[in-house]
């Protein structure tokens, strides 16, 4: 059991002879020693709690001198720190500085950024009153307050964090995706045909479906109405019957569109002289005549559709007639295709008493 | 041990009893404290005494009877009454 650091102790001199008698004493009256040390055969020094020190005075009576070197625990250290009240402001004020420097923030690293540069974002933490040296952010709406004027200083942010490590503030930005550009309401309009074929399909997105599936349009064909027709429900007016609402019409519109491709084939001529209509081509080993002509075909039908068609046609069907006629071959190839066809083309609005418009006022003459 | 000799191995408070491990000793059962010196510690159980020799030798603590001691020891030994065991 050795004494606690906080106990109150003192370290003391015994001199005297047949100090083991003095130490016998103290084992019979339960007196607590500690670090006895003999430094000659009439001198040792000890520790004794201060509370048993009067006891063992008591017991040394004037055969032992006692002498206290040193006394140890609290209460002698708030003893002496009353002794020294300058110390003790000294040690107040520089806590108290500590403490107030804690409450401002020493340096701001910002993580996340991408499209902007530190500098941008070090500008509009500025503007707002957060920078190196300003109070920490103590409450949720300050906090708030600066990301709020981040998000409007520097668009297309997404989320801004703030934490504090000490009186480092780390500031994270997460930049969200460009936001696809909006629509914008445009005049009213048709989305007509711009090309002829058969309709495969026909979605709408704004606007009313004008040709069913499987019909021929031509083009300038409206193929989805921006005229809506619809009846109104303000019970103020009454039954005005059937009106018409005007939207900018959009949506997918798929058709079938045939081509007709003639050509003539040579066969084992020279290949310089191609042209537009005649092909010349060699004939492989063993290659019989309807492979030659597919073979050729395939080729001439692959140009004609980077010429004529565009990337974005696929080919549903092809059908393939060749006659042989002097030893040049005739070919005749049906290509259907399918394509997306569309065009706007704007509404011409006749305004009449009471006609609604598509922004949903309310128009008269 | 039997059961006899357990309850003298526990119970006897006049009997010396050491525990010594490396430069340390603990010694239960002191009576009397006969002689102290850097070099010697004799202690009285009150049947047997007990000498601890050695060197630089220091009580840690004193209390409740038994005394914590560090140092060089290089001796102990064990006394009767009146005669050297």
């Amino acid at each position: 059991m050795r004494f606690a650091f906080t106990v109150h102790r003192r370290k003391i001199r015994v001199e005297g002879f047949g100090l083991h008698r003095l130490i016998t004493e103290c084992i019979a009256k339960g007196i607590v020693l500690q670090n006895i040390r003999f430094i000659s055969d009439i001198e040792a020094v000890m520790s004794i709690s201060a509370e048993d020190y009067p006891r063992l005075k008591k017991l040394a009576k004037s055969k032992y001198r006692i002498t206290v070197s040193s006394e140890e625990g609290w209460l002698p250290f708030i003893h002496g720190l009353k002794m020294r009240k300058a110390a003790l402001l000294g040690l107040s004020l520089f806590l108290i500085i500590i403490y107030y420097q804690s409450l401002f923030v020493s340096e701001i690293r910002i993580y996340g950024y991408e499209h902007f540069t530190e500098e941008e974002v070090r500008t509009a933490l500025s503007d707002i009153g957060f920078e190196v040296g300003s109070r920490k952010l103590s409450t949720k709406d300050e906090a708030n307050e600066v990301k709020l004027h981040l998000f409007r200083e520097l668009p297309g942010i997404s989320w801004v964090g703030i934490t504090y490590k000490g009186t480092l503030a780390e500031v994270t930005i997460v930049e969200g995706e460009e936001n696809p550009k909006k629509e914008t309401v445009d005049a009213p309009c048709d989305i007509v045909a711009d090309r002829e074929g058969y309709i495969v399909e026909v979605i709408p997105r704004e606007g009313i479906r004008a040709v069913e599936d499987g019909e021929y349009v031509v083009p300038g064909d409206v193929i989805i109405s921006g005229a809506v027709p619809y009846k109104s429900t303000n019970y103020a007016k009454g039954d005005q019957g059937e009106l018409t609402r005007y939207v900018h019409a959009s949506g997918t519109v798929k058709v079938h569109i045939p081509y007709y491709v003639e050509f003539s084939i040579l066969p084992n001529v020279v290949d310089s002289l191609s042209g537009n209509d005649i092909v010349s081509a060699a004939v492989y080993d063993g290659e019989s005549e309807y492979d030659f002509v597919k073979r050729v075909s395939d080729r001439k039908i692959r140009q004609f559709m980077k010429e004529n068609v565009g990337s974005k046609a696929q080919i549903t069907n092809k059908d393939l007639n060749f006659n042989v006629k002097e030893n040049i071959i005739e070919v005749r190839v049906l290509i259907e295709t399918l394509q997306e066809i569309g065009i706007e083309r704007e509404i011409e609005i006749q305004t009449e008493i009471n006609q609604e418009t598509f922004d949903g006022s309310e128009q008269s003459i | 041990m039997s059961l006899k000799e357990e309850f003298i191995f526990d119970f006897a408070v006049k009997m010396p009893r050491i525990l010594v491990s490396g430069n340390a000793a603990v010694l239960d059962n002191i009576q009397k404290v006969v002689l102290i010196s850097g070099d010697q510690i004799i202690i009285n159980s009150g049947k047997r005494f007990t000498a601890v020799a050695g060197r630089n030798l220091e009580i840690r603590e004193l209390a409740d009877q038994r005394m914590y001691i560090e140092g060089e020891i290089d001796e102990i030994r064990f006394y009767g009454t009146s005669q050297e065991d």
